[in-house]
């Protein structure tokens, strides 16, 4: 019996995750709510909200791959992306468009991509090797349109589209 | 050294015909990239399609269409979206307009009752029978907005190689 562990689209997902949570911790990054208390930034992964994710948030996941062009004739090396959206959510309105601009800039070099494998004595720690670096190109960077009445997740909210580019 | 003149047949400058003449290919041009958008929205929004499509009523896709803008041509005029198919933005981004992310239920108003039609990854229509629902979950994002541009920022990038 094989357990599946994790390939490259999740390898990309976490490999972003865990280079924002890296930064945020580094910068000590956090954004005031709307009684001037500093909130760190979190970073989650998924696709679905989740009621119990804490603002300000970054949300990361793989939304798609839409390229996987072949290296050249006769080879199955393909040169792929990946596309993931990242959704930004904050309290207050204005922090969205400026935690944006933060992640942009601090992703616009691209990022090292890692293949994770579970450890057993640590789950919450896995294995990491290396995989290659992954390229940026931003798709779309743009606020989505908020309303009064909008849950508070979604009152503020900034969503980036990127496509990361890796050789395999 | 020679200098060579030209003269447009009709007397026009020279540099109003060059201008004309890409204006026109630029417009043509953006044309074409908007019809093969089309065809990649339609097919993002097929691909994520979760249920089947509604028998009578207006779609998503054919609300979304090509028109002619100021400097070329678009796709989906957000004006008629709005108006069409509002649903347009809370299928993309998980929210609706109004700002809810699940839709509203009989408790919520009780004219909300029917059934699905089909009964398996149906539409809910209104109408007999009559049963209550009250959805929990939220829409997901189906992002076929961002689906859509991320094949075609591809493909033109590879045309201008």
């Amino acid at each position: 019996m094989t357990i599946l562990h994790w390939q490259i689209g999740t390898n990309i997902e976490n490999s972003i995750i865990e280079f924002l949570r890296d930064k945020v911790t580094a910068q000590s990054l956090q954004l005031l709510d709307v009684n001037g208390v500093a909130k760190t930034v979190n970073v989650y992964a998924g696709r679905e909200l989740n009621n119990e994710w804490n603002l300000p948030l970054i949300q990361v996941y793989l939304d798609s791959k839409p390229d996987a062009n072949r290296l050249e004739i006769g080879s199955n090396k393909r040169l792929r992306s990946f596309q993931i959206i990242i959704d930004i959510r904050t309290l207050l309105p204005g922090q969205e468009t400026n935690l944006g601009d933060w992640v942009e800039e601090q992703i616009n070099d691209g990022i090292t991509i890692y293949d994770y494998t579970p450890n057993s004595s640590n789950p919450e720690a896995p294995v990491k090797v290396i995989l290659g670096h992954g390229r940026i190109d931003f798709i779309t960077s743009m606020l989505v349109p908020g309303y009064d009445d909008a849950d508070q997740y979604d009152q503020n909210r900034y969503r980036l589209t990127i496509k990361v580019w890796i050789n395999g | 050294m020679a200098i060579v003149s030209i003269d447009s047949k009709d007397n026009q400058p020279l540099s109003a015909k060059i201008v004309a003449i890409t204006k026109d290919l630029s417009e043509k041009h953006t044309k074409i990239l908007a019809d093969a958008h089309k065809k990649e929205l339609d097919k993002s929004i097929e691909d994520t399609r979760e249920r089947s499509l509604k028998p009578t009523g207006n779609h998503l896709k054919d609300q979304i269409q090509v028109e002619k803008i100021d400097k070329g041509h678009g796709v989906g005029n957000i004006a008629v979206l709005n108006v069409k198919a509002p649903w347009w933005a809370w299928i993309n981004y998980g929210k609706a307009q109004s700002g809810r992310t699940i839709p509203p239920g009989t408790k919520e108003n009780p004219r909300i009752t029917g059934h699905f039609v089909p009964k398996q990854k149906g539409i809910f229509t209104k109408g007999q029978p009559k049963f209550p629902m009250n959805p929990k979950k939220a829409i997901k994002a189906h992002n076929y907005i961002e689906k859509a541009l991320g094949v075609m920022i591809s493909k033109v990038r590879e045309l201008l190689k």
